[in-house]
């Protein structure tokens, strides 16, 4: 079954408080023909609202079945039990920072909060990360926020959060 | 513009709590480049993690500078919402709520919207119809991906869904 693209559009009132509301359409075309459909229809709603619209954006759900991928999560999987990567990027003081929820940790470092970075799986994810993906006709690299491409792993290690709810 | 596109995995634990962590991406693919790497990178991320990968999307921001008429209207509330359920072909409910209603366009004596004035009409016909785009036409839809046909009401509600930020 496919499922929509969903476009959300986030509002304020006079008053600061926020809320928002999504439209679903179709898949099957292009991200310009996304982008211009989001904003045609930002105006349509702007007209109506007495709200000023803050945001938009357009998310696409990815099929994720056929990948192998595991069917359960293991015994003691925690989402507060992640890991913390920083990455170096082209420019100098720019990071890509991000934690994976349910770090295996079979992959940390005896008596350290260290992740073993030489670890086939942790390596091959973070080679991703630095030198990218290749898919038909190109390679995706990841990048921080601002776009800068991503070059070398700084840090991994291991970290607690809270639950969200 | 956006400087990157974000791409969001959801993970689940054994107690079926659940968290996401973030990858961006440059802007400069297709849909299916980066549909590609959204499944190779979640085999990455599978290996490295003790939950479950139960979700990937990828979202793009739309740059909203050009709206016009997008400003806040005194005693505009996120509560008061503009709600329209619309109905497929298959008279499935497709129900928008547009915050921030704006008083004028209430019939009197009633909460109905008022479905000639030019603006409401303009939303909803685009609802119904869809947007034209170039080299196309984006039908709002359900979840399912089946076209919205017809409108079924527009009313005035009040939903305490707001957030003080």
């Amino acid at each position: 079954m496919a499922v929509a693209v969903t476009v959300r559009y986030d509002f304020v009132d006079e008053k600061n408080k926020t809320s928002f509301t999504k439209i679903r359409v179709p898949t099957g075309f292009s991200i310009a023909q996304y982008v211009e459909f989001g904003v045609a229809m930002a105006q349509f709603i702007a007209n109506i609202s007495s709200c000023t619209i803050t945001g938009g954006s357009i998310t696409f759900g990815i099929d994720l079945s056929g990948l192998g991928l595991k069917t359960a999560a293991n015994v003691l999987a925690d989402v507060a039990q992640k890991a913390y990567f920083a990455f170096n990027s082209a420019v100098t003081g720019f990071k890509k920072r991000l934690r994976i929820p349910t770090f295996d940790e079979a992959k940390i470092n005896a008596g350290t909060d260290g992740v073993d970075t030489v670890d086939t799986a942790v390596a091959a994810f973070t080679t991703a990360m630095t030198n990218g993906i290749v898919v038909t006709g190109a390679t995706i690299q990841p990048s921080t926020e601002r776009g800068q491409d991503l070059t070398s792993l700084v840090e991994a290690r291991e970290v607690f959060r809270r639950h969200r709810g | 513009m956006a400087l990157t596109y974000t791409i969001t995995y959801t993970l689940t634990d054994d107690d079926g709590d659940s968290a996401t962590t973030a990858i961006n991406v440059p802007t400069t693919f297709t849909i299916a480049q980066y549909s590609e790497f959204v499944r190779a990178m979640a085999n990455f991320i599978d290996d490295i993690v003790s939950g479950l990968v139960s979700g990937a999307d990828f979202t793009i921001g739309l740059n909203l500078s050009t709206l016009t008429a997008n400003t806040v209207g005194t005693a505009a509330d996120v509560e008061e919402v503009d709600t329209f359920k619309f109905l497929t072909a298959a008279n499935r409910p497709v129900i928008i709520n547009i915050p921030g209603t704006t008083e004028a366009d209430v019939l009197p004596n009633s909460d109905s919207l008022d479905q000639v004035d030019t603006e409401i009409a303009a939303f909803i016909t685009a609802m119904v119809t869809g947007v034209s785009v170039t080299g196309g036409t984006i039908s709002p839809c359900d979840v399912d991906e089946e076209s919205i046909t017809a409108l079924a009401y527009a009313r005035e509600q009040f939903r305490a869904s707001g957030v003080r930020r």
